[in-house]
This record gives structure tokens, sequence and C-alpha cells, in this order.
């Protein structure tokens, strides 16, 4: 083939393969249009057209003010049937507006043609019929023409009676100033609700998020190795932690429940707890220190500083009980500003009530660290024969734990039965025994070394199998086990089962792990805050706000905790991905200085990213102010719900007030935080 | 008295940095460390306070053993290294005395320091520091106001908070205007010759080397090609270190 040959070839298939695409590409829009139901049938309906020009007019005119209104009644004598020798009305007075009817009179159901004179132009209302009774009958409705004239032909009303009946012509004048209709003073309230309901998602997310974003971080936490030890010794911590913790709290609320409502006292004992703790640190925990403090100093300061930590917690518990006898006391005294003691009383409830979770995780996430520390120090320090026992017995213990945690969910989601947890249980028999075949695979080679040839391979799979098939056994065991231990402990007895496997699991593991590995906790961290943040973000707002209306009822307090759940995994996210974008400049020297992990944070992480986080915050709060709009759709309070029942209800007009607030509130709050932006960036 | 033994860092990814490096430094010597980009100067400098982690070998500083040093002990150990950087890694939107205070984080302690507290003698300290390098009057203006020159020497009031008995400076003057250079160097060279701090500076420039430095060791593909002082490198040396393809500048 000649060169020139090959490039028309080259043409021919290109031309085909352009050919093929655009035939793909119809058929798939065909399909889309088919799926999506396009169709102009529906467009072209002259009952729908009109009904859009109502939404579109309707929509067109917020229901926003209004005038006083006062009717002008014009009214025509008029008999029917016709008397005999006729009938005729007085004369009107034409230099006012008036009506005429021809004939003068008619039968009851025949048509009379009804004129309007000297109106004022385009004067509209109701024409209507006046039987003795005095019930109007709506005729027709009728507009003055540019001279001030109408001519309509009406049907007369089957309402035969000798006495003088009547045409009558209503036109309306506006009278007084204009006001505010109902519906916006409606609106108003509900806007501020709905900026207020963003304000709190928006401050609850980020303070939540601020956090998490260096958990999410990966340049923060990629260099974070830990030994096998020391993670075994944070996740047995963690719970023992939180146990604990919770231990204090309830002997806090038990305290705090028992101290006076006298606002004096409980001032005193905050002012004298907090005075008092920082006396005790500043007397044993040195400012600067140039020498690495000696043991007893060390215990001496860990010993003050937890007994100082519960003082503080005390101290906060207190303050509870201070907060909420304020705020009741400011509510009476304030009058109209008692929303400001409320507040006061809510948030003293908020430290009273969270008093004993805040204990529990701050002491779970504290015994956890002085776990890791001593797997740390037990790891380079301890000798060969200690590291391994506290090696095998920490990862033991760690991997029960967690086994335990997880059964423990399993069991309280699922409610497993005992047979289906016997063949759980089996199952991770079998996983057991894969960690088996893993261990049999690393020591496969001493057991049965090369030189014994293909036997070796032999008895190698042989053993493979033999490790799944009595991994299988253990777990039918277990479960069977388990089942029995039902009987015995009740119900926590099915968290024997994963206790022992998590526990044999965590012996093959450090068997199978070098003894100076560290694992990547770091990454760990990361990828899973990465992972729950993700599948927080993906579930929308309004269907969380679905399952918050469930717990706290309907409202707006529903509404802002699905959006600040929903902002904290988004601002997370986004905060995260500027802390990845930082300098690292700083960070390696600051760390150089030798500066601790959590001081490099604050001194060469946190001045980088303060002018984006302040960005995203504000954006957050934009987009939070426009979801709360909706949130009211499933309940989550604000100006949605308005929103939604007018538009249930037809009522476009007070629908259209409503977009109205809304458009002004995003617009307002976007040029605001452009201006902030500006100004802090 | 440094002594690094055998120093071998090989990066994820299978690169190999540093090649069995061995070398001594005696306490109140400059040693310069020279070498072509990517011939290990950093890496080596990073290892000794162990910002990078080395893959094997020994790093003693009178008597510790920096390599084994537990987290605890390595702080205690950095805290007593100052390092001065190519980039000056100040943070841009903190203010000069925020920068030159972090110097003292590792002594200060940790939950003052989070609240951005000092003692009021660092704060002094800190005046000082940047006084003795010129720049106290922009004590309060933001990193980021100050020309290049100005945030090197602001590196150097850090590195000097530490009460370092070690400065490492890696290519000090690298990104700053060849007249600023020896206005920089002047500094290390002070801060050597004065108060006798050791300084193992990493340099581009032989006339530099020739001019600061007590000694040199240079580098090559990650070993050691060359180990004296200034004054023996030839011409033949030269091309040993830089190849054959380089000519002398300057």
């Amino acid at each position: 083939m000649t060169g020139a040959e090959k490039h028309r070839t080259k043409g021919l298939v290109r031309f085909f393969v352009m050919l093929v695409s655009i035939v793909a590409l119809l058929v798939t829009y065909a399909f889309a249009f088919q799926r999506t139901d396009v169709s102009l049938d529906e467009v072209k309906d002259p009952g729908r057209r009109a009904s859009l020009v109502r939404i579109v007019r309707g929509l067109a005119r917020p229901n926003i003010i209004e005038y006083d209104e006062e009717p002008t009644f014009h009214l025509l004598d008029y008999v029917t049937p016709c008397p005999q020798g006729g009938f005729a009305p007085e004369s009107p007075d034409t230099s006012g507006p008036f009506l005429e009817a021809i004939p003068q009179c008619a039968s009851p159901g025949s048509d009379v043609r009804v004129q309007g004179h000297n109106f004022d132009p385009g004067a509209d209302g109701p024409l209507s019929f006046i039987p003795p009774s005095g019930v109007a009958l709506r005729l027709a409705s009728v507009t003055a023409d540019q001279e001030g004239n109408f001519d309509v032909v009406v049907k007369l009303p089957d309402r035969p009676d000798t006495a003088v009946q009547h045409f009558r012509f209503t036109t309306v004048q506006r009278s007084g100033v204009w006001h505010l209709t109902d519906t916006a003073h409606e609106t108003w309230a509900k806007i501020v609700e709905t900026v207020m309901l963003a304000l709190v998602a928006t401050t609850l997310g980020t303070a939540m998020a601020v956090p998490l974003s260096f958990l999410s971080a990966r340049n923060l936490m990629r260099s974070i190795r830990t030994p096998f030890a020391s993670v075994a010794l944070f996740i047995v911590g963690l719970p023992i932690g939180i146990f604990g913790g919770l231990q204090i709290g309830r002997w806090i609320t038990s305290v705090a429940s028992h101290m006076s409502d006298n606002i004096a006292a409980l001032a005193g004992a905050v002012v004298a707890l907090v005075v008092i703790g920082l006396w005790a640190l500043r007397a044993t925990v040195p400012e600067v220190e140039e020498e690495p403090p000696t043991t007893s100093e060390k215990t001496l300061r860990r010993l003050v500083v937890a007994a100082v930590a519960v003082g503080g917690f005390f101290a906060i518990g207190f303050t509870g009980n201070l907060l909420r006898e304020v705020g009741t006391n400011l509510n009476d005294w304030l009058g109209p500003l008692g929303f400001i003691g409320n507040f006061i009383r809510i948030i003293g409830d908020v430290f009273a009530t969270f008093i004993t979770a805040l204990t529990a995780i701050v002491a779970g996430v504290v015994v956890a660290a002085i776990g890791s520390r001593m797997g740390h120090i037990i790891a380079d320090r301890a000798s060969r024969p200690v590291l391994m026992a506290v090696r095998y017995i920490a990862v033991a213990a760690a991997a029960a734990t967690v086994a335990v945690a997880i059964g423990g969910a399993v069991h309280w989601l699922y409610e497993l039965n005992p047979s289906s947890n016997a063949m759980a249980t089996s199952a991770g028999g079998g996983i057991l025994g894969l960690a088996g075949v893993v261990l049999s695979s690393r020591f496969g080679r001493r057991w049965f070394p090369d030189r014994l040839g293909l036997l070796a391979t032999f008895l190698r799979l042989i053993t493979s199998f033999l490790w799944i098939g009595v991994g299988i056994a253990i777990g039918i065991a277990l479960g069977v086990g388990a089942d029995a231990a039902v009987g015995v402990f009740g119900a926590s007895g099915t968290l024997l089962a994963p206790a022992v496997l998590g526990a044999v699991l965590g012996i093959v593991g450090v068997s199978v792990s070098r003894s100076q590995m560290a694992l990547p906790s770091g990454l760990s961290a990361y990828y899973l805050s990465r992972t729950i943040f993700n599948v927080i973000r993906s579930m929308e707002p309004l269907v969380m706000a679905i399952v918050f209306v469930v717990w706290v009822g309907v409202g707006p307090f529903a509404g802002a905790l699905a959006l600040s759940l929903h902002t904290t995994a988004a601002l997370a996210k986004l905060y995260s991905e500027q802390v990845e974008s930082i300098s690292q400049g700083p960070i390696e020297a600051v760390t150089a200085t030798g500066a601790t992990r959590l001081q490099n944070i604050i001194y060469a992480v946190v001045p980088q990213i303060v002018p984006p986080y302040i960005a995203f915050t504000l954006y957050r709060w934009d987009i939070n102010v426009r979801m709360s709009t909706i949130i009211g759709f499933a309940g989550g309070g604000g100006i949605g719900f308005l929103l939604q029942q007018n538009i249930n209800l037809l009522h476009y007009r007070d629908a259209a007030a409503q977009m109205l607030a809304i458009a002004i509130v995003v617009s307002a709050l976007d040029f605001l935080s452009a201006r902030i932006r500006e100004r802090i960036v | 008295m440094l002594k690094v033994e055998h120093l071998t860092k090989i990066y994820e990814g299978g690169v190999l940095a540093l090649d069995d490096v061995s070398f001594e430094v005696p306490t109140g010597q400059f040693l310069a460390v020279i070498g072509l980009s990517g011939s290990g100067k950093s890496t080596l400098l990073r290892c000794i306070n162990r910002l990078i982690e080395p893959t094997a070998g020994t790093i003693t500083w009178d008597g510790l053993d920096v390599t084994t040093a537990p987290q605890e002990e390595l702080r205690r150990i950095r805290r007593r290294i100052g390092m001065v950087f190519q980039h000056f890694n100040l943070v841009h939107r903190s203010k000069v005395i925020t920068n030159v205070l972090a110097g003292r984080l590792g002594y200060v302690n940790p939950a003052l320091s989070l609240l951005n507290k000092f003692p009021q003698a660092d704060v002094q300290k800190a005046l000082d520091r940047l006084d003795r390098v010129g720049l106290a009057p922009k004590a309060y203006a933001r990193a980021d106001e100050l020309s290049g020159g100005q945030q090197q020497r602001v590196g150097i009031a850090r590195a000097l908070m530490q009460d370092p008995q070690m400065i490492l400076a890696d290519e000090p003057v690298a990104s700053l205007d060849p007249v600023l250079a020896h206005g920089i160097m002047q500094y290390l060279e002070d801060i050597n010759k004065n108060d006798g701090v050791m300084v193992i500076c990493s340099l581009h420039f032989l006339d530099l080397v020739h001019r600061y430095a007590d000694r040199v060791i240079a580098l090559n593909e990650g070993r050691v090609v060359f180990e004296g002082t200034p004054a023996q490198i030839d011409d033949a040396m030269f091309k040993e270190i830089y190849g054959q393809d380089a000519e002398r500048v300057g």
C-alpha cells in the first residue's frame, strides 16, 4: 500500500467511526427523551397554558403589600318579568357613572344588554343581579374601556317577582395607606428563622469540621506511623477510658444535681475550681523546661494534671447549673429580651446534658493516648522478650476489643438469633482459617524445608486446607459455645465468640508481623475519616432531616441538626483539601525546632489555612441558607414549610412572597460574604 | 563532636540518596557540604536532625545516639539544632516575632504555647535576636512583607532562639541575590566564631566555601568523594566533584 492509499484508508476508517459515534449519540438521546418523557403534546394543551399563565401571573405579584379597600355600589332598578304597561327606571344622573339596561325590563332567562357609562377607565368588578332576598347573583366580571364605558350581554336569572329588583356593578377603591399583608409578616418571621437556622447549623458544623479536617489531611497524617503494640494499647485504652469517664461524668452529674440553686454559691464554686486548678498547674508545670524532668516530677505533674482535669469537669458541670439558673432568672427579668436568658439557660442545659459524654470521650482519648505512648516507649526501650509479651497480650486484647465492638454492633443492629449467630461465627472461623493459611505460608519454609522437594509443596498445600478446616471448626464450636453462653450469661454471652475469635486473629497477626513493624496509623485514620465524610456527604440534608424530625420533633431544630451534620462532612472535606495544599516549608522548619505535633499544627499549619477556612465557612453559610429554605419540606423548619404549603394550596401570590424573600436573603448574603472574603483573604 | 557513620538513605521507590556516608565534625567547626543538585546534600542535613529518617547507619552527637533516640529525646536533641533553609520556610501570614518565637517551641510548656503565650523573657530574647540580625524594627510586621534577604535573617534569628549548639544551613543563600549572600554568610560566620556553634552548611558557590568554611566534604550521587580543606580543591578535584563538563564560575 502506498502512503496515499494508507492515508485514504485512515480517512475512511475515521469517517466510519464518526458515523457510528453520531448514530450511537442519537440513539442515546432518543432513549433519554423516552425515559424523561419529553413531550410537547402537553405543552400545547390550552388548559395547561391557562394554568401556567395564572401561576406566572400569581408569582409575578408577590402578596406583600395591600390597601384597605372600599366598595362602591352602582345600582339599576329592574323588573322581571315586565309588568303590564312596561317599566322605566328613574332617569339616571348622567353627570356621574350610571348603568343602563336594554330592554328596560324582560322575562326571566332572557338576554339583557347592560351598559355602563362614565366610569373610571379600567374600573373593574362584578356585575350582579340582586333579587329582593338581597343575595347577589353574580352575572359577569366586567371592565370599563378607555372611555369608562362597558357593554355586556347577560342572561337574566330565573327570579320572577313583582317588586323592583336591581343590577349592581361593584367597583373597589383603595382607601388609606398601604400596609404589609399577613403573608408578609409570616414570611418575615420565617425567613429570620431560616437565616438563624443556617447560622446555627454553620457554627456547629464548622466547630466540628475544623479539628476533623486535620485528621483527614493526607500530608499531616501520612508521616504518622505507630508500632503495633502502641496501636493495640490505644484500642484497649479507649473503652477503658470511656468507661472510667462515664463513671466520673455520672459522679459529676449527681454532685451537680445536689448542689444548691444559689447562683452565688455556684459561681463561687466555679471560680474556686478554676483558680485552684490554674494555681496547681502553675506550681507544678514550668513555663520553660531546660532539663528533662525526673521521674518523680513527671509523676507529680501527671497526677496534678489529672486532678485538675477532673476539677475542670466539675467546673463545667457547675457552670451548666449556674447558666441554667442565671438564664431562668434573666428570662423573667429581661421581659421582651427574655430569649437571651433562654439562650443562656439552653447553653447551661447543653453543658449539663453533655458533661457525661464529654468526660467519657476525653477520658477515652486520654487513656488511649497514654496507652499509645506506653506502646511507643515499650517499642523503643523494652527488652525483646518484654516487647514480645506485650505485643502478644496487647494485640490479642485489642483485636478482641475490636471484634467485640463489631459483634456488639451487629448484634444490636440485626438482633441475630442463636442459629444465625452460629453461622456468622463459623464464617468468622473461615476468616480465621485464612489467617492460618497466611501463617502457614510464612512459616511454611521452616516447617517443610525446600529440600523435601515436591513433598514440601504438597505438605504445605495440605496444611493450608487443614487450617481452613480447623478455622471453620473453631468458628462452629464458638457459635455453639456462644449459644450456650447466652443461656449462662444472658445476651452478653453472644460477644464471647467474637472476643475469642478476635484474640486468636490478633495473635496470628502478631506472629506474622516483624517486631519493629510500624503500622500506618495516620493513613488509616485518614482513610477512615474520609470514608465516613463521604458517606455522610452523600446523604442529602433533606433525607437527614426526616431522621432528625423523628428524633427531636418537627421544627427548625431538626433542620439545624441535619444541616450541621452535612456541613461537618462537607466542610471537613473542603478544609482538609486546603490543609493538603499548604506549603510544607514552615512545617519542616517548626518540626526542626523540636516542636510537638500539636504545636506544629498551631504554628505552621493554622496560620496558613485561616483565609481559606473563613472563605469556605462563609460559602457554606450561603449554601445552608439556601438549603434551609427547602429543609422545611421535610419538616425541618424555616421558610420551606410555608412555601410548600402555599404551593400545595395554589396560593401562588403568597408563595411568590416567600420566593422573593429567599432571593433577597441569598443575594444579600452573597454580597456580604464576598465583601468579608475580600477583607480577610 | 558529631560523628556520622555509614549513613545510608533509600527513599521509597528505591532512590539511593545517601550511600554509606561517614565523616566527623569537631565542635565549633564550620563544615561546608558541596555537590551537584541531587547529590544528597539536603538529605544529609535532614538526616542529622531526623527530619528524614535514615535507612541505615548511625549519627552520634556528643555521645548521644541521634538515630535511635525515641520521640521525646529526639525533640530535646532537635531543639539544640538550629536549621536555616533555602526557602526560609517562614510562616508568611504570621508576624516576624511569632516566627522567631517558634524557635522556643521545644523549650516552652506545650499547653501554654498552644494559646500563643510565651514567657516574657522569651519575648525579650526574640527582640534581642532580631536586633542581632538588624531587624528589630520589623518585629511586628508580617513575615511576607519582608524582602528575601530579610526573611533569611528572620530564619537565622529563629534558629538563634533555640540557643543552638549546631546549625544546619541548607543552601542558605541559594535563593538570594548574590550580593546579599555575604551578608547572610557573615551572620553564620559570626555565630560560628563568636558563639562557638558548629555550622554545617551546604553551598553552591565555591568562593563562599573558600571564604567561610573550615573544612569541606563533597557528595556525588550520595557518596563522599572529597573531604578536606577548601584549599585542597584543585581543578582535578573540582572535575571529580562536579563532573568532567563542569566549569568554574566566580
